[in-house]
């Protein structure tokens, strides 16, 4: 018995361990970003990992203004929830049926949407600017948006597609039974039960255009629409940066996108503690 | 498979409306650019003028090119170690948070996405710090342990660089592939878990033959996403080693971007772009290939 | 700016030229020439309230913009590290807008393509403008014999910065003037426990552009480089650039180990720290020293001129250097606009300029008044300063050279180069071949 104790207990701490180790990790670079932002310069320009002597809170005001973090988290927050409402609704309504129903041409979107993924954004950065510059669209508040929703598109298609497969269709054909057709189907049946997977592409989506910069470095030169991606390039001079006002900035950044995910992860998890995994 | 007929021809047409208006968006903003990109890779064009028609030259000349065979190893590796590395820790992970062994669950799920959202510069400069030759983590470890002579010059030494960056890599991800397929591991109904318990099939067996049938597509999806997603790999090298030494850990999106933008040199830029999507696609395809041939679960 | 407040500008300064003819009258004595008026955009990478290069420039733009309220500027910034992406992207896509500012190796690109309109005619039509700016100032931006560009500013690529505390405790009485004599402190730097040079080499540029270059000046001369980027029979592979990269190769046994490892600022840290007696780099480090140096590795630090090697023709003087970056007119511009900028790029190059950009920590292309009290300077920066008169300036490689080689061959395998993995004929031949490629 006590032979058999000390296997299992050698079992918790071979499982235990290890990860405790990997999520403590996790944490250390959020830690690091907090303090060091607190720093002065020269404390951080000596030892970039020390603790702060003094915590400097000033910095945190002076990144808000020099990155005109009043404008620029506007930008931002309306770039990246009108792009994530788009997202939502073009990729459920492309995912469900691309699950659920086979018809001519379904291969060759699969191709596409999958290309799209594999091309490094800097091989499309010219070609969108001149696109965009040919309709008119460079510098508006259109300029980023439709970029940043067929970029997150393909991705978020595939999830829901994946999702999907591994659902069976048994409450549509009930629901089909009841008289509802396809549009009521996909969106009262099969949207709800959809909880898990839309969370997830509501966490991705949105820190993906939240942290987008290549593009809203390009198709964006007015200072009233750039976004707080850009404003964190405002610390740094020709031959100079300022890396702490830099990390205030980033932590500031940073902030939203935590409270996103630790928000719809719970709704991921609500359905987990309801269903498979206890203990 | 759990797919639907079409039954009238009315839903046909209803179907292909609400595809197609999305799609026809997608492919003139995204794929309108991309195919402009492959044209480029046909041309001679530093970006003044009219881009001039040339064939594949830009192509011969790449393949012709040493470095870039380096870049295209380099890429390769990354994509097999990190695939393997980020996907497969995920997997175990989400493995164990079914199972009973594991504490503090709760906690775990939410910190190990955190490097996920963290900026690459914070990234680099925490893995840098543990990298440093001199007063690094992970030499002032191995000195502490008396195993000195282990200790190595992890990023500036070109025969061990390139896995020294793929730990980092390999670590920032595993939170969002743990977060792509928990969100499938919450969809299996709870009886499934129950009624296996009562048969007897806990811990790994119930991973092997209940959990990881059950989110099979999600873990498809993980590598697919994952194998594209680091055959474009980019901030993290230029964060951590900018390729170097001379270009031991430089990736194909690296040496697209220096064509592009600091040679201005659209055609070859391009011409890479399109080696990496030949690349992407090949090794998708065979993903795709070997993961429903063998049919192993479904 | 549309026409209706152009007008509505015009209505109000020509009520005020009325009403008040004396208010005019002073100001345009005071030198402003307030009937300037015109419009256009320029495209930078000054920092809003930055330090340095930035301030100086916004110091000087904001009192232009103040002097000449009639000309409309349209700024667009973006930062340094981001910048030559937007402008090849601008390029490309045919945006570029009125002035902007680039780098010497992008000039071919502008000229060629009649993006540019040649800046020494405007200049030279403006007496006395050009006689404002240093020996040298326009090096960086001429191509084909023809100067395209405004300079703002004159960095030297290489200086030797060290901590004199560290040199007196080993019993190394002052800087190494011959290579020799820097070997032989090295020595003794290494055997005292001191990483004997500082380099941090991650980024690529720094052991090339800001070492290696300067130090390639004692085996070659400007006439040598002229040849090779010309193709005028020069070439990487002869034998005094092979011997320059040999004993560079050398030198870097002297290097920490993990030079290709770590980031000027961790190299920075190793200095501050006390760990490293000396680094070599950009003159711009005297000003990032002066910021962040702890009060005693300041007060200790001095900078000196890159050792002459023995037996080579090189002397201490020559040194890599330039404005590597220049403002350049987009050849659209004309009439009251392209006077406008014109009237801001020398508001912005020269004058009090020059003696703002000391007090910022750098030097400018502009010559500085006689008058200026350079009591106000900060010693390490007025010592530095003492010795920039003495450089004789030569081309700096990545700045002339195409980007191909300046900044790619060149870079990547100077970092094998000192790491030992590639001799120093193998990188002659493969800079040879990507500059014969590029042709």
């Amino acid at each position: 018995m006590s032979k058999k104790k000390a296997k299992n207990a050698g079992w918790n701490l071979l499982v235990n361990i290890p990860i405790m180790f990997l999520s403590l990790s996790c944490i250390y670079p959020v830690v690091w970003l907090i303090y060091s932002s607190l720093k002065t310069d020269q404390e951080f320009a000596v030892n970039p990992m020390s603790l702060p002597l003094h915590p400097m809170f000033s910095n945190y005001v002076e990144a808000f203004k020099k990155a005109h973090f009043g404008t620029f988290l506007f930008n931002t927050a309306y770039n990246s929830i009108v792009s994530l409402i788009l997202v939502l609704f073009i990729s459920f309504i492309m995912g469900y049926l691309l699950s659920r129903y086979r018809f001519k041409g379904r291969g060759i979107i699969f191709g596409l949407l999958l290309a799209s993924m594999m091309i490094p954004i800097y091989a499309l950065i010219v070609p969108i600017f001149i696109q965009e510059k040919k309709l008119g669209i460079l510098n508006t508040r259109v300029s980023l948006i439709p970029v940043y929703v067929m970029m997150e598109l393909p991705t978020s298609v595939f999830l829901i597609d994946g999702y999907l497969k591994g659902l069976s269709t048994e409450l549509e054909d009930a629901a089909a039974i009841d008289g509802a057709n396809l549009w009521q189907a996909m969106w009262k049946v099969i949207f709800p039960i959809c909880k898990p997977i839309i969370s997830t592409v509501v966490i991705l989506t949105f820190m993906h255009v939240w942290n987008e910069f290549a593009f809203a470095q390009v198709l964006i030169s007015k200072e009233e629409l750039k976004t707080i991606q850009i404003g964190l390039t405002y610390f740094t001079s020709q031959y100079m940066k300022s890396y702490t006002l830099l990390l205030s900035g980033l932590a500031m950044a940073t902030f939203p996108v935590l409270v996103i995910y630790l928000f719809f992860y719970n709704q991921i998890m609500h359905g987990m503690m309801a269903g498979a995994v206890k203990g | 498979m759990n797919t639907r007929e079409i039954r009238t021809k009315k839903q046909k047409i209803f179907i292909y409306i609400l595809v197609l208006i999305p799609f026809i968006a997608f492919v003139s903003v995204m794929i309108g650019p991309l195919a402009n990109s492959v044209y480029y890779s046909l041309t001679k064009w530093k970006g003044v003028g009219l881009p001039k028609f040339i064939g594949f030259a830009n192509y011969i000349k790449l393949f012709k090119t040493a470095d870039f065979w380096l870049v295209v190893g380099n890429t390769l590796y990354l994509t097999l170690v990190c695939t393997l590395g980020q996907v497969g820790i995920a997997l175990v992970i989400c493995f164990l948070m079914t199972i009973r062994r594991l504490r503090f669950k709760t906690f775990h799920r939410a910190v190990i996405f955190f490097p996920v959202v963290m900026a690459p510069i914070v990234v680099g400069y925490v893995w840098r710090f543990i990298y440093n030759g001199d007063n690094g983590l992970l030499n002032a470890f191995l000195r502490a342990t008396g195993q000195s002579r282990l200790m190595k010059n992890w990023l500036g030494d070109p025969s061990i660089v390139l896995r020294s960056v793929s730990v980092p890599v390999i670590w920032q991800y595993i939170g969002l592939y743990m977060v792509i397929m928990l969100s499938a591991v919450a969809a299996i109904p709870e009886e499934i878990f129950e009624s296996a318990e009562l048969d007897g099939c806990t811990g790994f067996k119930k991973s092997i033959y209940i959990t990881l049938p059950m989110i099979w597509d999600s873990f498809k999806i993980c590598i697919i996403l994952c194998a594209s997603g680091t055959m474009k790999i980019y901030d993290h090298l230029v964060a951590l080693t900018n390729g170097g030494p001379g270009r031991s850990s430089e990736s194909m999106a690296m040496y697209c971007y220096e064509y592009t933008f600091r040679y201005g040199n659209f055609g070859m830029g391009a011409a890479i772009a399109v080696a990496i999507l030949v690349f992407a696609f090949a090794i998708a395809g065979t993903l795709q290939f070997v993961m429903t041939r063998r049919k192993i679960y479904e | 700016m549309n026409k209706k407040m152009i007008s509505g500008i015009l209505t109000a300064t020509l009520i005020a030229g009325v009403i008040a003819p004396a208010a005019v009258a002073s100001e345009t004595e005071g030198g402003a020439t307030s009937d300037l008026k015109g419009e256009f955009s320029l495209f930078h990478f000054m920092e809003e309230d930055g330090g340095g290069t930035s301030k100086a420039f916004w110091n000087a733009a904001n009192k232009f913009m103040e002097e000449n309220p009639n000309v409309k500027i349209d700024f667009e910034f973006t930062d340094s590290d981001n910048y030559q992406e937007k402008l090849t992207t601008k390029m490309a896509g045919n945006e570029l807008g009125d002035v902007w500012l680039t780098k010497g190796d992008m000039l071919p690109t502008f000229a060629d393509g009649g993006l540019i309109q040649p800046a020494d005619k405007l200049i030279d039509q403006d007496q006395g403008w050009r006689d404002s700016y240093i020996d040298g100032a326009f090096t960086d931006c001429t191509f084909d014999g023809t100067e395209w560009g405004v300079p703002f500013q004159m960095q030297a690529n290489c200086i030797g910065i060290y901590n004199k505390d560290i040199f007196d405790e080993v019993g190394i009485d002052g800087w190494p003037e011959t290579f020799t004599e820097l070997e032989e402190d090295c020595k003794k730097l290494k055997d005292a426990g001191y990483i004997p040079i500082a380099m941090g080499n991650k980024d690529q540029w720094l052991a090339e552009s800001a070492v290696f270059n300067t130090f390639a000046y004692r085996y070659i001369d400007q006439d040598w480089f002229d040849s090779l980027s010309q193709g005028k029979g020069a070439k990487f592979t002869d034998d005094q650039f092979v011997k320059a990269l040999t004993d560079f190769q050398s030198l870097a046994q002297y290097f920490n180990e993990d030079m290709n490892a770590i980031n000027q600022d961790e190299m920075f840290s190793l200095y501050y720290n006390k760990k490293a007696a000396m680094f070599f780099d950009g003159a711009w480090s005297i000003g990032t020293m002066i910021q962040n140096a702890p009060a005693d590795v300041l007060s200790a630090t001095h900078c000196g001129l890159m050792p002459a090697v023995e037996g080579e023709p090189g002397t201490k003087e020559d040194t890599a250097s330039g404005a590597g970056w220049n403002y350049v007119i987009s050849s659209n511009l004309e009439g009251d606009d392209l006077a406008a900028a014109l009237a801001f790029l020398k508001a912005v190059t020269t004058g009090d300029y020059a003696g703002d950009a000391l007090n910022q920590g750098f030097i400018s292309s502009g010559k500085v008044a006689d008058d200026f009290d350079m009591s106000s300077l900060q010693p390490l920066f007025a010592e530095y300063y003492n010795l920039a008169k003495t450089m004789k300036n030569h081309t700096i490689f990545d700045c002339a050279l195409p980007a191909e080689i300046g900044s790619g061959a060149l870079y990547a395998d100077t970092q094998q180069l000192i790491a030992g993995t590639m001799t120093p004929e193998q990188m002659a031949e493969d800079c040879q071949n990507v500059l014969d490629e590029s042709r």
